[in-house]
Formats: structure tokens, C-alpha cells, sequence
């Protein structure tokens, strides 16, 4: 008896050990993975309140049916210029010409400097003009002045 | 005493045999329990890096709501605001005023060939709309986000 006892011990021990060796890395590689994603979804935060931009203008040439809108990055995150949208009266503008303080085809936008969109094939003044940064961060206006 | 050892040894068999079972139940169930808890771990880590933003602007309500007759179109502009690329195929869903609507379309709208983080996609879905205040809700991977909008009559 005494050694029958011992012996079914000894295997359901060995089952909890096998259990505890498949729970383990499973519970500690999800606690982890959750730590990185709160990090990073801080880090995202972080980054959207350092964002900040302001339109300085946009500016409807007539003539040449092109507009063209200044907006500069007053906030402290580095902005891509790809991932930046503008929308003209709420519709998304694909095809457009972008310069970051003179120099084309940049792909970063640094804090203080000047993004110029250049839209061509403009038919009429819009009405709004609404900018959205890679963050999520947005400025609109309806001050679109004219020149001739 | 033959007949005690052949007790002792019946014990013994049965001792083993329960234990044995007791111990291949108990594993087994803590791999399936393990394996569970790997995916619903995925699952919300994914939920926590999935954001996304309704970019669409409310000050132009004509670009959001279409009310042509018998075709009549919610478009919203979602941006990815999170960490991972997102399926443009499955798993868009927009709520307009607490009813779900049928997505029709999600395309990206920029060269992009992927809703990447940072990259913008047109949902458009057929909904008709009455004039008045609406609000539309965009739901992708666990992450929602929401745009108040006004239709007004024409």
C-alpha cells in the first residue's frame, strides 16, 4: 500500500511539473507582449500630443487653376510627408507636388519647417481646406485667398 | 501470504492506472488551456496596436454623404494611425446611427499597395440617409472611431 501511494504520487507530480512547463512561457511571452504594446501605444500618444501644426495659408491661383497651401510643423515630432493628407471641400487630394522648406521630394518634415502642397487642375477655389498629419493630428480652414 | 502480494500488486496496478490518468487529463488540459490563452493573447495585443482615425471632414458634408437617388453612398476617409498594417478585405465595419451598413468598397487612396500605419483608405458602404445630425462609426480589428456628420436637404 505504502508503495502504491509513492509511486501514483510520484506520476501526478510529474504531470503537474509537464503542466507548469507548458503554462509557464505561454503566460510570461502574453504578459510580455502585452507590455510592449502598452509601450508602444504610449509612445503613440506621446507622439500625437507632440504633433502640432498650423496653416499658414493656401492661396488659389486663377489663372494657372493650381492651389497651394503652407502649413508648418510647430510641434516637436518629425512628420512624414506621405503620410500627410489634404482634403479640399472634404475630398482627398491624391495628386499633388510637395516641398519642405524649398526643397522637393522630401519624405521627412522636421519641427519649424514649411510644407507647401501644390495642387494642380484646381477648377474652382474650395471652399475648406483641411490638412491631416501621419498621427492623426488636423487643421482646417476656409480663408483660401485668390490671386489672379 | 500469495494471496496478500497478489492484493498488494492489484493495488498497485489500479494506484498507477489512476494516477496515470489523473496526470494525461490534467496536462492535457493545461496545453489546450496554454494554446487558448496564446491566441487570446495575439489577439488582444493586436486590438492594442490596431488605432485608426474617421479623417473625413464634417465642415464638408457633401464629400461624406452622397444622396444621389437610388444610389446613396457614405463615404469616410480612415487613416491608420496604429502599428500595424491593417486588411483592407475583411473586417471593415461601419455603423451609421446604431445600424450596421454593408461595406461596398475599402481602397487605399494613395500609391500605397497596403493600409499601412500612417496610410489613408476611402470606405465607401449604400446607406440611405435622412437630413439631420448622423453619426458614423468605423470599426477595424478592435479599434473604433467615430464622426459626427449632418446631411442636409437639398
Amino acid at each position: 500500500m505504502g508503495f502504491s501511494t509513492s509511486a501514483a504520487a510520484t506520476i501526478i507530480f510529474i504531470g503537474v511539473l509537464l503542466s507548469f512547463g507548458f503554462l509557464y512561457p505561454v503566460v510570461e511571452e502574453t504578459a510580455e507582449a502585452h507590455t510592449e504594446a502598452f509601450d508602444d501605444r504610449d509612445d503613440r500618444s506621446l507622439a500625437q500630443r507632440n504633433t502640432d501644426i498650423s496653416l499658414e495659408n493656401s492661396t488659389y491661383n486663377e489663372s494657372a487653376q493650381t492651389l497651394s497651401v503652407n502649413v508648418t510643423n510647430t510641434g516637436t515630432t518629425t512628420l512624414r510627408v506621405d503620410e500627410t493628407d489634404l482634403l479640399l471641400d472634404g475630398v482627398i487630394e491624391t495628386d499633388s507636388e510637395t516641398t519642405v522648406d524649398g526643397v522637393s521630394d522630401r519624405a521627412l518634415w522636421l519641427p519649424g519647417e514649411t510644407l507647401t502642397v501644390v495642387v494642380d487642375d484646381v477648377s474652382e477655389a474650395p471652399d475648406r481646406v483641411h490638412v491631416v498629419t501621419g498621427p492623426g493630428v488636423r487643421v482646417s480652414t476656409t480663408d483660401v485667398g485668390e490671386e489672379s | 501470504m500469495s494471496s496478500s502480494g497478489i492484493t498488494q500488486l492489484v493495488l498497485f496496478i489500479a494506484a498507477l492506472t489512476v494516477a496515470a490518468g489523473v496526470a494525461t487529463t490534467l496536462t492535457a488540459n493545461v496545453n489546450d488551456i496554454s494554446g487558448s490563452l496564446d491566441s487570446r493573447g495575439d489577439n488582444i495585443v493586436e486590438g492594442i496596436d490596431t488605432d485608426i482615425e474617421i479623417i473625413s471632414d464634417p465642415g464638408s458634408p457633401e464629400s461624406i454623404y452622397d444622396d444621389t437617388e437610388d444610389n446613396e453612398t457614405v463615404t469616410l476617409l480612415v487613416k491608420n494611425t496604429g502599428e500595424r498594417t491593417l486588411s483592407t478585405e475583411r473586417g471593415v465595419d461601419v455603423v451609421v446611427d446604431g445600424r450596421y451598413i454593408p461595406v461596398d468598397t475599402v481602397t487605399v487612396v494613395s500609391d500605397a499597395s497596403a493600409w499601412r500605419p500612417g496610410q489613408t483608405v476611402r470606405v465607401t458602404a449604400s446607406a440611405a440617409l435622412d437630413p439631420g445630425d448622423h453619426r458614423a462609426v468605423v470599426h477595424v480589428d478592435g479599434d473604433s472611431a467615430e464622426l459626427l456628420f449632418r446631411t442636409e436637404s437639398t
